[in-house]
């Protein structure tokens, strides 16, 4: 697999494919709630108790990462009241 | 109580004026933001208005719609500030809105409760120690106001 990491529907799709195969499991059973973020390069996770600290720790060890970030146990990581679905993958077109 | 005002924009949404900077602090602007209590994160803004500000591009999120669908938006890393008090988060961009709002982790971060009176006209942001000290004073004793009583 060779992922456009320039278009943003690809990373967020990536990200949320190592999410699930590969941390849901444990994270749902033990971290409901935090959140993490995925380095789609490297498949690694980082978690936190808000999105800056989660952010914060990939930071630490990645200063270069293409980042997804997944609210732990919720199908997002924020709600949102206002938006329409607007397609995200024309911004670096 | 400690207050922030804020005000009713032309749209008749609760607003109050903020900064958002970005790396380089003399792009740093003034936004008037909607206060938007069924957004749980911290900023939303067009993703246009963005790009001046030299925000820091971290990845993408997913996102809960009010109809119950999911989408993808891109996230980025600002520094919000109210007068002396800033905060750093995270802010979604968005591809098509035109308005900057700010959510419930925005009071949570700035330790914020809100008060909206659209017939007074009243928007303010009070501090929550302030406000849990005075939600703790006890009712005022029946008879206790200066009014006269009515025959």
């Amino acid at each position: 697999m060779n992922p456009n990491l320039s278009d943003p529907k690809v990373i967020a799709e990536l990200g949320e494919k190592i999410y699930a195969d590969r941390y849901r499991t444990e994270y749902e059973a033990n971290y409901r709630g935090q959140f993490v973020v995925i380095d789609v390069e490297t498949g690694k996770a980082y978690r936190g108790q808000s999105p800056e600290e989660a952010y914060a720790v990939a930071r630490q060890d990645v200063s270069h990462g293409t980042f997804h970030l997944i609210k732990i146990g919720e199908p997002g990581a924020y709600r949102v009241s206002y938006s329409a679905n607007a397609r995200v993958d024309w911004v670096f077109r | 109580m400690p207050a922030w005002t804020g005000s009713f924009g032309k749209s008749g949404s609760p607003s109050l004026r903020i900064t958002i900077a970005g790396v380089f602090r003399d792009s740093r602007q003034e936004f008037d933001a909607v206060l938007d209590t069924g957004f749980t994160g911290f900023i939303a803004m067009p993703v246009i208005q963005a790009f001046p500000l030299g925000l820091i591009l971290f990845g993408t999120t997913t996102v809960v719609l009010a109809d119950g669908s999911t989408s993808y938006r891109l996230t980025a890393f600002c520094t919000a500030s109210v007068g002396e008090h800033e905060e750093p988060g995270v802010v979604i961009l968005e591809p098509v809105s035109t308005q900057v709002l700010i959510g419930m982790d925005f009071l949570k971060r700035f330790k914020k409760g809100l008060v909206v009176s659209p017939g007074l006209g009243l928007v303010a942001l009070v501090d929550e120690a302030a406000m849990t000290e005075r939600l703790r004073e006890p009712p005022e004793e029946p008879g206790a106001t200066d009014e006269p009583a009515s025959s």
